[in-house]
């Protein structure tokens, strides 16, 4: 384990991305993709510790029982919300204390934090038709030459 | 010809806008409709597509008065109008979301059709719009249910209201939101309301906003869709003439206060969000959901279908889920049975 890494805190990775919570469940909007993310059970609950500034490695230390909620999963989850681009680390050092509560609360789940992803608005947001049109179509002309009449 | 990127769009808009507002057409080819809290102003070249507009929105100038935006939308086309300016795209990679920002920060809203090689401009200092099309007819066929539907969501995205893909339902002026992608069963479940002494406000578009603390529902369209399978589960026959030909999704379209007479409300006082959805069983079934499920509904479609925005879209719907109590809707078979299920529920809602 790169402890280091994960004695972070982290913040949303920037303005476009949205989190919006519902009595302690989330949805997560990524504009800049067009990915967003649905998080309930202790996937919800990680993540707000985690946008609240509690860091991975303190999470994970209060989630010390081996299980399907153990630190192990704790610091996979971490590492894919990075991975996602939803979250980026800070040079922070977490000042919180986090309650036993929380870890019970954790491990009352009986699966491990997960996200569901959904990317139907990606195909809007990364979508560049000025390029994907096929030249043989006529128009729009692709790169080099000027991308295409807009009329 | 001139070279345009998302950098400098802004300044093509503001030709378009200038060029197509220079253009002088006779009284019969301007409308007013009073819409929530906007007055929309529509100029064109050609008739039909006033007609169109007129079709199409629930016009209340008498109860949306002179108040609130207004808007004017010149709808030009480049066979009709020589002096409309041309551009070429010169931009490495198009990005719809760099391209609304770029024209946002410098005070407009704009999307490009690329398909239909369609302009479409707001300018927020003074409400100009333009429509640039290639020909009469040339725009996207489901802007024929709902017209400028992207110059109204502009004209409310810069006001306090919501144009929401989502419909709604009934009873005294008590009302649910149904939320749901299409195919969910929203416009089945307006039908059913509607023919069973439910009032809509739309099946598939309305506008929300607040009065004091509570959300309201109001129309913007007074079309509703529905293909032929669903107008015969009603009892239906879609040949039976009054319906014409089916329209580019095989959807016939019609006029809900049309179909059934004394269904058009104002404004419905939103009392839940309902989440239908088709379940092929026997009985319909209400039960509770979660805020972050009727978000993962009503959110998701309106993000895609209305361009630019997409922050205080996506903050103002999940406002809405917050606020109201959210449930499942699973539909039965029986279109009556669904709309008795629901107006007891409403009624529940109202005690």
């Amino acid at each position: 384990m790169e402890s280091n890494k994960y004695e972070c805190v982290y913040r949303l990775a920037n303005n476009d991305v949205a989190s919006e919570e519902f009595d302690g469940e989330f949805v997560v909007l990524d504009l800049n993709n067009g990915r967003y993310y649905s998080m309930d059970g202790a996937a919800a609950i990680v993540w707000k510790a985690l946008t609240d500034g509690a860091s991975p490695k303190d999470l994970a230390a209060v989630c010390d029982e081996e299980g399907k909620c153990g630190p192990q999963a704790i610091l996979a989850f971490c590492d894919q919300l990075e991975s996602y681009g939803l979250v980026v680390p800070t040079p922070e050092r977490s000042g919180i204390v986090l309650p036993d509560t929380l870890a019970q609360a954790i491990q009352l789940n009986e699966t491990p934090p997960e996200t569901t992803m959904y990317d139907d608005l990606a195909e809007l947001m990364m979508a560049d038709p000025i390029h994907e049109v096929d030249e043989s179509e006529g128009w729009p002309v692709r790169k080099p030459e000027p991308n295409g009449a807009a009329d | 010809m001139r070279q345009i990127n998302i950098q400098n769009v802004h300044r093509f808009a503001a030709d378009a806008i200038d060029a197509a507002s220079r253009i002088e057409l006779d009284t019969s080819r301007h409308r007013q409709f009073g819409l929530p809290g906007l007055q929309l102003h529509v100029r064109s070249t050609e008739r039909d597509y006033l007609d169109l507009c007129a079709g199409a929105f629930a016009d209340q100038p008498s109860i949306n008065g002179a108040s609130g935006k207004r808007i004017t939308v010149s709808i030009v086309n480049r066979q009709s109008s020589a002096c409309l300016p041309s551009a070429l795209w010169d931009e490495p990679a198009f990005s719809i979301k760099r391209m609304a920002e770029s024209l946002h920060r410098n005070g407009y809203d704009g999307v490009f059709e690329f398909d239909y090689r369609l302009w479409q401009f707001l300018r927020a200092e003074d409400g100009a719009c333009i429509q640039l099309m290639q020909s009469a007819d040339a725009f996207p066929p489901w802007e024929a249910a709902f017209p400028l539907r992207q110059f109204v969501h502009w004209a409310y995205q810069r006001s306090d209201r919501l144009l929401a893909h989502a419909g709604a339902l009934g009873l005294h002026e008590v009302g649910i939101l149904l939320a749901g992608s299409g195919g969910a069963g929203k416009s089945g479940t307006v039908l059913a309301g509607i023919l069973n002494g439910l009032s809509t406000v739309g099946d598939d578009y309305v506008v929300v906003s607040r009065t004091g603390d509570q959300l309201v529902a109001e129309p913007v369209v007074r079309l509703m869709k529905q293909d032929a399978e669903g107008l015969r589960r009603v009892g239906i026959d879609p040949a039976a003439g009054q319906f014409g030909r089916a329209n580019w999704q095989n959807k016939y379209v019609f006029g809900y206060e049309d179909l059934a007479p004394g269904s058009a409300a104002h404004r419905l006082r939103l009392k839940a969000i309902l989440l239908p959805k088709v379940t092929h069983g026997g009985q319909t079934a209400i039960r509770p959901a979660s805020g972050r499920e009727a978000l993962l509904a009503l959110a998701p479609s309106s993000l895609y279908q209305l361009k630019g925005g997409w922050s205080n879209t996506m903050r103002l719907s999940a406002e809405i889920c917050r606020e109201l109590p959210a449930y499942h809707f699973e539909l039965g078979d029986n279109p009556r049975e669904i709309a008795g299920t629901l107006s007891e529920f409403i009624g529940t809602l109202t005690s």
